[in-house]
């Protein structure tokens, strides 16, 4: 099912968000293969980064949830630059974002994301959006076989 | 200059200023060229005057020559007939005596002698055969008057010249009549003698008897001499008036002025005329007209182009420049200007007025452009407390509620993995925490909608009442399937507005009712709607638990709440919303109510905004 690399990219300043997503995703045995950048800079830096021979560290990524509001550099430019790379450019991306704002949805979609979700207040409706979105991107969902 | 080719006037125009100075001078020069042409006439009228007495004055002179003529040929014919050759009838020696007198006065053509029979003894110039004159009238009556006489002029049959015979008796002591000499006066030399006395050329030369027989004629004196012509108009003027001058044209169209007279020799009565050509009087004064009006027109000529260019130097080029600097300052050039230095007369008034016109503009511009300034600075102030108010609900919405669900989601893990270590009290305070986290979250989302609301812009468009407040209450009636509910939607006028907000003012309004008629055991709600004047009113009634209307007013006021929240849920932010929606389409909203009776809340969307869809839509209907 999934490689041994990372399946999920987590960008996510607020700590406190990262451990209630880490929380859900545990429940469902889906923590282990979640790597989490706390800024814009410091998604990018993960995801051009190469190994020795050459090739991408996620070659396993499934998808990138990534937060709008994010210091450096941020959520709507990481979106840019992913979706402008040629070798990003294929791997999904769900924005998951406190903003219910028209502009951000709107932005959002029109730089190429995959999806937008408004993270619920309440907890378990919290909870229940991370886990259906984790089994979705990395149980359904089929990704480019070779983006990488 | 180039550029406003197609406004500059032609040249030539008609409307061109220099046309119309060219124009003020030829008027100038019209009473001249009168002036000119009224003292010509005068002249000309002067110059036949003038004519007619020279030619009343040369005629008089030539009657004078002509008299003279006629005497002194009585004293050569009173002096040969006392000569012997004549008084004895001598033919060789009359002959050679002849020939000596007519060698000496070449106004004679002949000179003869003959019996009283009227053979010739005797001529001169010589003839060789016989000649017999005593048929000829005036032998006859030389004869008879014992007297000179002048005879018709006639062409002579020895010289075949005309002239004019004159007839003497030669009478011996006793009175008795022995000879008669004759001579023929030479027409032809009289009338070149006259005429080189200094009359102009083609001047005529007539003389004719009292009966207006033409005795002489210069020129062509063969085609008038011996007629009787006593018809001719200028004949009978001379004879009816005796003296005088007047004009007429004569045989050959030629206008002549002639002067007149009667002259007499002994016995007979003449008259001679003098007609000198018009042309000729006329023609110093023609020449004199002919140099002024030349005169005049290099005059009009010189002060045309003077005209033309003064004109161009003074009044067009002054006007161009103004009209440029019209044009520069009409493309924008507020700074531009006709002047200084100003031209006198009303050309420099027009500049300088023009420059003060300039100033008052630019001034305005200025003030305009404070002013446009002092807008634009507020504007900018307005739209950055607008960014800022923007940047609140950003806040409001993103970090407000991160730390809501961090509160929230903790507790309910403290709640999960160490709920057994709690006592009773413990979770419901947990619980308790859960569930004011739920009501900020919904406080958040409904400010945070209000706030929208004000931002977002309208899109207006058609919109189905009937329809709308159907799906609505469709929806209600679906979240709450365990009530009562009686949502009765009457027949509503279309409206014009934007749908999702008008969606969500029947949304609230309806979910109120819904919420306020639950402790009724059946809850009626009614929607209605009516056209008015100037507005179409929607309202919707309830049979709920209604209100005290002295705070009707305050029930449209964020947060407002006029029931225990325990009674019935909610933010207090429902109503503000209706009315922020409704204020924003330039409507009203209002409710009415009685506590127990239930509540009517109502809004009115104007006409202006409906009106002229209405049409198209009941046709589609």
């Amino acid at each position: 099912m999934n490689g041994h690399g990372i399946n999920i990219l987590l960008v996510e300043d607020n700590p406190q968000d990262v451990e209630l997503i880490l929380r859900a995703l545990q429940k469902k045995n889906l923590a282990h293969h979640v790597q989490v950048a706390r800024d814009g800079a410091e998604a990018l830096e993960i995801l051009l980064a190469v190994n020795r021979e050459g090739k991408s560290l996620l070659s396993d990524l499934r998808v990138i949830l990534l937060d709008l509001k994010l210091p450096k550099v941020s959520g709507l430019e990481v979106l840019q630059k992913i979706k402008n790379e040629d070798r990003t450019k294929a791997i999904p991306v769900v924005v998951l974002t406190s903003s219910p704002e028209e502009s951000d949805i709107r932005e959002s979609y029109r730089l190429g994301a995959n999806s937008y979700v408004v993270k619920p207040v309440e907890f378990d409706n919290f909870t229940d959006a991370v886990t259906m979105l984790a089994s979705y991107w990395l149980l359904l969902n089929k990704t480019s076989p070779d983006w990488w | 200059m180039n550029s406003s080719a197609d406004r500059e006037p032609s040249r030539f125009s008609l409307g061109g200023l220099r046309l119309r100075a060219v124009f003020l001078v030829l008027l100038a020069i019209i009473p001249l060229l009168g002036l000119t042409l009224y003292s010509y006439l005068e002249q000309r009228a002067e110059a036949i005057a003038e004519a007619q007495r020279d030619a009343v004055l040369s005629v008089k002179f030539v009657a004078k020559i002509q008299q003279t003529l006629l005497q002194d040929t009585n004293q050569l014919f009173q002096t040969l007939t006392q000569l012997p050759q004549v008084l004895h009838q001598d033919p060789e020696g009359c002959k050679l005596l002849f020939a000596r007198v007519i060698e000496n006065h070449e106004n004679y053509t002949a000179l003869i002698a003959a019996y009283p029979d009227g053979r010739i003894f005797a001529s001169a110039p010589g003839i060789q055969e016989t000649i017999n004159v005593g048929d000829r009238p005036w032998f006859q009556s030389v004869i008879q008057s014992r007297d000179m006489v002048i005879g018709e002029p006639q062409e002579g049959r020895i010289s075949r010249r005309f002239s004019l015979p004159i007839a003497f008796p030669v009478q011996d002591p006793t009175g008795q009549l022995t000879a008669v000499l004759a001579t023929g006066l030479d027409l032809d030399w009289l009338g070149k003698f006259i005429l080189q006395t200094g009359l102009p050329a083609q001047s005529t030369l007539l003389m004719t008897d009292s009966h207006g027989k033409v005795m002489f004629k210069y020129p062509n004196p063969e085609k008038y001499i011996g007629k009787q012509m006593p018809e001719s108009p200028i004949i009978k003027t001379m004879i009816s008036r005796k003296e005088g001058a007047t004009e007429g044209a004569c045989a050959g169209g030629v206008s002549r002025l002639y002067g007149f007279t009667r002259f007499s020799s002994p016995n007979q009565e003449f008259y001679a005329a003098i007609g000198i050509p018009k042309d000729v009087a006329f023609a110093g004064i023609d020449r004199a007209l002919i140099r002024n009006l030349l005169y005049l027109g290099l005059v009009a000529l010189l002060v045309i182009t003077a005209a033309w260019f003064g004109g161009g130097l003074f009044i067009v080029r002054p006007i161009k420049k103004l009209q440029q600097v019209t044009q520069q300052l009409t493309a924008g050039d507020l700074g531009v200007r006709a002047g200084p230095p100003y031209r006198s007369g009303e050309l420099g008034l027009l500049a300088r007025d023009f420059d003060q016109m300039a100033d008052a503009i630019q001034e305005r511009d200025t003030r305009l452009k404070q002013a446009a300034g002092e807008l634009n600075r507020r504007f900018l102030e307005l739209t950055a407390a607008y960014k800022e108010l923007e940047s609140f609900s950003y806040t409001l919405a993103h970090d407000l509620r991160a730390p809501l669900r961090g509160i929230g989601g903790f507790s309910r893990i403290l709640l999960e993995d160490s709920g057994d270590k709690l006592d009773a009290e413990g979770i419901r305070y947990l619980n308790i925490i859960q569930s004011d986290i739920k009501k900020m979250g919904n406080l958040i989302d409904d400010l945070l909608a209000f706030s929208r609301l004000g931002r977002r812009e309208i899109r207006p468009g058609d919109l189905n009442m009937e329809e709308l407040a159907g799906t609505v209450s469709a929806e209600l009636q679906k979240s709450a399937a365990e009530r009562n509910l009686q949502i009765r939607i009457q027949p509503l006028p279309p409206a014009r507005g934007d749908r999702e907000m008008i969606r969500q003012v029947l949304e609230n309004l309806l979910s109120n009712a819904v919420k306020f008629t639950a402790p009724k055991e059946v809850a009626i709600i009614e929607v209605a709607g009516e056209t008015g004047e100037e507005e179409t009113v929607y309202c919707v009634t309830d049979n709920g638990v209604g209100f005290e209307m002295k705070y009707a007013a305050k029930l449209f006021e964020v947060f407002q709440r006029l029931h225990l929240e325990s009674e019935f849920p909610g933010t207090g932010m429902g109503l503000a919303i209706v009315q922020r929606i409704v204020q924003r389409h330039r409507g009203r909203v209002w409710g009415e109510g009685q506590v127990g009776e239930g509540a009517k809340f109502c809004f009115s969307l104007p006409m202006e905004e409906t009106e002229g869809k209405m049409e198209g839509w009941r046709a589609r209907e």
